[in-house]
């Protein structure tokens, strides 16, 4: 018997299914692990009633036997940077924004397939950095400690679901967003391939870079939150046509026989010993399921030069999104914000255009030497072990770069190559914090990831770990 | 696609007033040193400099979605 909040999402799910429990019963728990987090600060606003009232609305629904899907009556919860119509976002930033006209693609689907929202997400200003401060909003706090990074942009997202407040947060990864924080808080996230989901009524960052995508606590429970966001969307030029699989009803597919990729070169450059151990241990696992391991040979300097042209989108395309809110509300922004938006400015047309050429030839050739041999790279999330928080609090400069390029430095050149990539977590460090490896895949293939992942979390159960909350241990939960 | 010559523009580093310069252009305050966002942005552009400079000519930024959208394995 577990505790409500302990079960996954397709567990609740079937929970809902089998009449064992109701919406309203999984609100009220959400509601019961929210009140718990506190110092956390993972969430910027509770919507308390306007929950346990649509909570009331889907179990009559239920009643009436309309199940919408299988996320019809789960908590959920978004980063604060999914519009909708008429009310404010914060995007994590004191710069005033109108009112949205619409709302988000995503959260709209979220709506229709029958998800509560139980409120908004911490994130950083304006999804602009990857180790999650944000003075603006009050930093959000990493829940198995307190005084480490969440790691960014999407923290709120992470920490409300490694505390087990909602069953699943949807989050953005333009550079690291989904990934990292997945990573340091111990949760599962996935960045999907560029335009498998819509951005349409999301907050931009960067028109070529920017993913949508969930976290949650496992590839299963992420593979249901994909049937219902993914797909061709009329509002967002940039969704691909390609049919969307069955991604939930697919993840029992087996993985043996698949060939697991493990780079020469670039990832493990520098990675720590704690870490490598893990990934090993995670290697080890997956031969033990079937998987073939495989040394790729990977060009060191082709990945730094897809990361340093990701670095010169990423500038010019947020320079161009803020040049007027940096004009006419500059004060609103946090100083560190401000100035490394401003640095986009200085970069010239033909530079942008040939970071932007270079993504055809940088993509075609990892296709050719990477996915020719193996059908998923294994790679570490984060090279480094969880900064303190207080520690790197600093302004823009070299040693914040030093940070930010060592945080982001496996995952930011996926996004420039639009690639599917997953992060799982496989253990503890000697620090007593969760470290995760990356399955990186081909183009639209999700699937492949999230069958592996969750093949994976068959075999572990890392994933099921959570941190210690206060007074978890005498407030009395409902068991399932 | 036929390969093109180096861009000359992409061997120069970023200098200080450059950097100062386009942040007034762009009537942007400037909170930053502009030399150290002068160094940060050469340094970036270091790094892509070897794979930029041997860009084909007629390669365009719309070529990227046929790779991605094309049919894998």
């Amino acid at each position: 018997m577990s505790a409500l909040s302990d079960v996954t999402l397709a567990e609740a799910a079937a929970a809902l299914d089998s009449g064992r429990v109701s919406s309203q019963e999984l609100v009220e728990e959400a509601l019961q692990q929210i009140s718990r987090l506190g110092p956390l600060n993972a969430f910027l606003n509770v919507q308390a009633e306007q929950a346990r009232q649509q909570a009331r609305q889907l179990d009559e629904e239920r009643q009436r036997g309309i199940r919408r899907s299988p996320l019809h009556g789960i908590p959920m919860a978004c980063k604060d940077m999914f519009y909708r119509q008429g009310v404010p976002s914060s995007c994590g930033s004191r710069v005033q924004m109108p009112l949205p006209s619409t709302t988000a693609c995503a959260l709209r689907r979220l709506d229709e397939a029958g998800a509560v929202q139980m409120g908004v997400l911490n994130m950083a200003e304006f999804a602009f950095n990857p180790t999650g401060h944000n003075t603006s909003m009050g930093h959000c706090r990493n829940p198995w400690d307190p005084s480490r990074i969440t790691g960014g942009s999407s923290s709120g997202s992470a920490v409300a679901v490694a505390t087990r407040a909602v069953w699943a947060a949807l989050g953005s990864d333009t550079g690291a967003s989904i990934r990292l924080p997945a990573a340091l808080n111990g949760v599962t996230g996935l960045k999907p391939t560029y335009g498998r989901v819509s951005r349409a009524g999301a907050m931009g960052l960067s028109f070529t870079l920017d993913t949508i995508g969930p976290l949650a606590q496992s590839a299963q429970d992420i593979a249901l939150v994909m049937d219902a966001i993914a797909g061709p969307d009329p509002m967002d030029p940039t969704t691909a046509g390609l049919a969307k699989p069955q991604f939930a009803s697919g993840v029992h597919t087996s993985v043996r026989g698949l060939r697991v990729g493990i780079p020469s070169a670039y990832f493990h450059d520098g990675v720590d010993g704690g870490i490598a151990r893990l990934l090993a241990q995670s290697q080890q696992t997956l031969k033990e399921l079937g998987c073939e391991l495989v040394a790729v040979n990977i060009d060191e300097q082709d990945l730094s030069a897809a990361n340093a042209a990701a670095t010169l989108v990423l500038a010019v395309e947020s320079a161009t999104l803020h040049a007027a809110w940096l004009r006419e509300q500059g004060a609103r922004y946090t100083p560190q914000v401000r100035a490394r938006l401003e640095r986009g400015f200085a970069i010239s047309g033909p530079q942008y255009l040939d970071a932007l050429r270079y993504r055809a030839l940088a993509l075609d050739k990892f296709l050719a030497t990477v996915f020719a041999r193996v059908d998923v790279l294994h790679t570490p999330v984060t090279p480094i072990l969880t900064p303190d928080l207080a520690a790197t609090d600093m302004p823009a400069g070299p040693e914040l770069d030093r940070l930010h390029g060592l945080l982001t430095r496996c995952l930011r050149p996926m996004n420039y190559l639009g690639l599917p990539a997953l992060s799982l977590p496989i253990g503890f460090l000697p620090d007593g914090m969760p470290s995760a490896m990356q399955l990186i895949g081909r183009p639209f293939d999700e699937q492949l990831l999230l069958n592996l992942g969750h093949a994976y979390q068959q075999a572990t159960d890392w994933h099921r770990q959570r941190p210690p909350l206060p007074d978890a241990e005498s407030a009395a939960s409902p068991a399932l | 696609m036929s390969q093109g010559p180096a861009n000359p523009n992409l061997v120069e580093p970023f200098t200080r007033e450059q950097v100062t310069l386009a942040l007034a252009s762009a009537g942007i305050g400037g909170l930053e040193d502009p030399g150290v966002v002068a160094r940060a942005l050469s340094q970036t552009l270091r790094q892509a400099n070897c794979a930029f400079a041997t860009l084909p000519f007629d390669l365009e930024p719309s070529h990227y979605r046929l790779v991605l959208e094309r049919p894998q394995r």
